[in-house]
């Protein structure tokens, strides 16, 4: 057995070292790779073990080895919130309202600035775009709230030159949807185009020659030349943004919200962030996010298969 | 063999995509606690197992997590060396900044960071550290803590009970009571009006204050009510003169024939909820009652928006810490307000809200401290008339200076902060000896007028899901206030689900407790 076991030890060895070749070869590479990998690795992966307090009645004193295996438990408890579907459905429709209206803007967006002739009115127009990314939800929130205000915002007054009376927008469950939405394309428009202008000058000018030659009209150049030509990135972007899906904007929804419109505006993130975490249920809040990204996952892998099969390149 | 690996590599596949998919969000909450751990600061003292004997020569080191009452001030200022100086300690004081309070704790305390002294807030905290067997009971010392068994005779520690007889936690002490009814004086006196004492006068009050433009500017932008939502619950407090006419107070306890019924759920709530959508339609509550905070609120007060609601009394007098008369003043300088009464109702009227006696901030000591002893120490000491006038106050004669039975504070609300006082409220009993005759008569009052709450002191172990109730009820009252049809079965319909959602079980529960503490 002894030898045997030796023997077998140093083949795969010598097999090793030509193997190795190639990676010593690119070892500077490998080593910048390193601090990536070592990133995901750590903080990623690792924590990746905490899954396991949603199989567990957890006791935070007791920690992970300690406390007690309660099986499926705490998912059935989930589901019998009886606010869980509400939430869930919630954070579905405010999610899927946000890339129907959202995911297109930036790409019209795009293709109207790509139009514009004056380069220095063009970088204008940009900057003014982008600038709302910078700012954080909890001032938007206080923007918004300013404005919407009924008794003395700038709204109110809009209202008073039609001699309408004054309403709460934000007290109102349909408006309130339109305001997430609304907000949330505002802040991040002029973000969302930065991609799809560096991928239009990677369009050919020649075929925009040829087909005002041909006598295409702008529309005809932007429907059969551009939008081909940006195709693959705006299929790449769609799977990434659908693998969010079930980030319906938490940081958003927890400034914004109120007690008015908690029942169309609560959402998994800011649920759980409330009940689990807030409140220590931690097992409750592991079984949510655990679902959460189980449906995050089968999700991006039904993208990328879709895409797969209109002869798209996706992810992998 | 290589099946094995292919099934090893599948997950390792599926792991990463499901961890790229919450990098970009906010689901760090379902993996996150097993990798946060809070850097212990300076974990150097490592002083044997306290013999509190020895220690009157070496001062024995204490670590405490406190809340952060002054944020920004370090605990390096002249109060707590005189702390530390009384009973022969040093402190290590972290503190842990409100917001999130008790969560940071948690992660601070499972991450085998161990203070001595602990702060906490709730009730429900509270019970879960003492179902873990973490507090130490300080009724079993009391014989060698007299100024702390005396902090609490009154009652208190009868409060602070739990089923097992023992004591765990020391209650920060205050006012029992902060709100009462208040009207603008000046509006009611351009009005031509009186402090109203019945329900129906208070909704002419309300009309004339919100509609018959009291401030004179011409334009609609005053109302009688308004409220605020708080850590996404909904505040009710500010509307309680309503309620009480009606003889209830929503998220609160009412004793009816030798019973605990839950205000928010019985038939007057209804009542009070149909008077407050009727105000809501005749434009009387401010619409931005449940957009605005607690700062807003305060705000709208102060700015002469808000003119009959259910708020702080010291809005009447300028010597108090928290001074909301100067830029009362400073705002408009008419404005004055008045207190008034209970609102006679159709049937019995109820007080207002008092505040618990369990305190909104608890000290505890960790039963795994190596110095029992010393941390007793600190916290008999500040219970102490000594230590608690000098954590109220600061130094006689530096700080603030006595005249009859006026004691002057001779710093500024800034100065005194530097300097530390009340900044370590431990076993704080706040003192009103610097009050003004006018405020001692409103916090009298106050007290007079207050509802006390039946079950206030009583510990109910199981109590997890109030929280989550209170929001609840937070959220259907505001749909009924702002409806624009009959509220009835709206009412129907949440009682039901109220009492499905938990709030049988728990009125069960503190029924329980009620009826084992009166047998006693």
């Amino acid at each position: 057995m002894e030898t045997v076991h030796t023997y077998k030890r140093e083949e795969p060895a010598t097999k090793r070292s030509s193997r190795l070749h190639p990676i010593y070869k690119d070892r500077h590479l490998y080593l910048m790779l390193l601090p990536g990998l070592l990133f995901f690795i750590i903080f990623k992966y690792v924590p990746l073990y905490g899954i396991v307090i949603a199989f567990q009645d957890y006791d935070i004193f007791r920690g992970i080895r300690e406390s007690e295996w309660v099986g499926w438990d705490t998912f059935k408890e989930v589901f019998a919130y009886s606010d869980f579907w509400v939430i869930f459905g919630n954070t579905l429709q405010i999610s899927v309202y946000k890339i129907l209206f959202g995911f297109p803007a930036p790409i019209v967006v795009a293709l109207l600035l790509n139009e514009l002739g004056n380069r220095y009115f063009k970088k204008y127009v940009q900057t003014i775009l982008y600038l709302p990314h910078f700012i954080s939800w909890v001032v938007i929130s206080g923007i918004v709230l300013t404005i919407m205000s009924p008794t003395n915002g700038v709204l109110s007054i809009v209202y008073e030159w039609f001699g309408m009376e004054p309403k709460n927008l934000l007290a109102d469950p349909t408006a309130f949807r339109i305001i997430l939405v609304a907000s949330d394309i505002w802040k991040d428009l002029g973000w969302g185009t930065i991609i799809y202008l560096a991928a239009l000058t990677q369009v050919d000018p020649s075929l925009y020659e040829a087909a005002t030659v041909d006598g295409a009209s702008k529309w005809r150049q932007t429907w059969h030349i551009t939008l081909p030509g940006i195709r693959n990135v705006i299929v790449l972007l769609l799977i990434l943004r659908i693998g969010l899906l079930m980030n319906a904007g938490f940081e958003q929804i927890l400034v914004m919200q109120n007690s008015a419109v908690l029942e169309v505006s609560e959402i998994l993130d800011t649920f759980v962030f409330k009940f689990g975490l807030q409140q220590g249920n931690y097992s409750f809040a592991t079984a949510v996010g655990l679902f959460n990204s189980l449906i995050a996952l089968v999700l991006i892998l039904g993208a990328q298969w879709i895409s797969k099969k209109f002869g798209e390149e996706g992810l992998m | 063999m290589p099946n094995t690996y292919k099934k090893v590599m599948l997950v390792a596949i599926a792991a990463s995509v499901l961890a790229g998919c919450s990098s970009n969000g906010n689901s760090e909450s379902s993996v996150k606690p097993s990798s946060s751990s809070s850097p212990s600061p300076s974990s150097s003292s490592t002083a044997s197992p306290a013999s509190a004997e020895a220690s009157k020569e070496a001062p024995t080191t204490l670590k405490l997590a406190v809340i952060e009452m002054y944020p920004g001030v370090s605990f390096d200022n002249k109060t707590t060396h005189y702390i530390e100086e009384k009973t022969n300690t040093k402190l290590e004081i972290t503190a842990i900044p409100g917001a999130d309070f008790e969560n940071k704790l948690q992660i601070m305390l499972a991450s085998g960071d161990k203070p001595d002294i602990i702060q906490l807030g709730t009730d429900a905290l509270e019970m879960k550290f003492t179902k873990s067997g973490l507090l130490l009971p300080l009724n079993a010392s009391f014989d060698k803590t007299p100024n702390l068994q005396k902090f609490g005779e009154d009652g208190i520690w009868d409060a602070m009970k739990h089923s097992d007889g023992n004591v765990y936690a020391i209650p920060i002490r205050g006012s029992a009571i902060d709100n009462i009814p208040i009207y603008r004086k000046d509006w009611l006196d351009k009005l031509g009006l009186k402090v109203p004492t019945t329900i129906d006068e208070y909704y002419a009050v309300a009309d004339a204050f919100s509609n018959k433009d009291p401030d004179g500017n011409g334009k609609k932008d005053t109302y009688a009510l308004s409220g605020w939502t708080a850590n996404g619950g909904f505040d009710l407090s500010t509307s309680d003169q309503v309620f009480g006419a009606y003889g209830t107070l929503p998220n609160s306890w009412l004793l009816q024939d030798g019973k605990l019924v839950w205000g928010s759920i019985v038939p007057g709530a209804l009542d009070a909820l149909k008077f407050l959508n009727k105000m809501y339609k005749g434009k009387m509550i401010d619409p931005e009652f449940v957009t605005d905070n607690s700062a807003r609120f305060k705000d709208k007060v102060l700015k002469g928006v808000i003119g009959a609601p259910v708020y702080r009394y010291f809005l009447m007098d300028s010597s108090n810490l928290n001074n909301y008369y100067e830029p009362l003043k400073q705002n408009n300088p008419n404005a004055e307000f008045v207190e008034g009464g209970i609102l006679k109702g159709p049937g019995d009227s109820v007080g207002f809200r008092m505040l618990t006696r369990r305190g909104w901030l608890k000290t505890a000591v960790l039963n795994s401290s190596p110095h029992v002893d010393a941390a007793l120490r600190v916290l008999d000491f500040l219970a102490s008339d000594e230590g608690n006038k000098y954590m109220n106050y600061g130094e006689e004669g530096v700080d603030y200076k006595v005249e009859g039975d006026l004691l002057t504070k001779t710093i500024t609300d800034d100065q005194m902060k530097q300097e530390g006082i009340g900044q370590l409220r431990l076993a704080f009993n706040a003192l009103y000896d610097q009050t003004s005759p006018r405020y001692r008569e409103l916090f009298d009052y106050a007290h007079k007028i207050g509802y006390k709450d039946p079950a206030d002191g009583l510990v109910v172990e199981n109590n997890t899901k109030q929280v989550e109730l209170d929001q609840y009820t937070g959220q259907q009252y505001v749909k009924m206030i702002m409806s624009d049809g009959p509220i009835d079965n709206m009412f129907a319909d949440y009682v039901a689900e109220w009492k499905k959602r938990g709030g049988d079980a728990l009125t069960q529960a503190f029924n329980d407790a009620y009826q084992e503490k009166n047998k006693q």
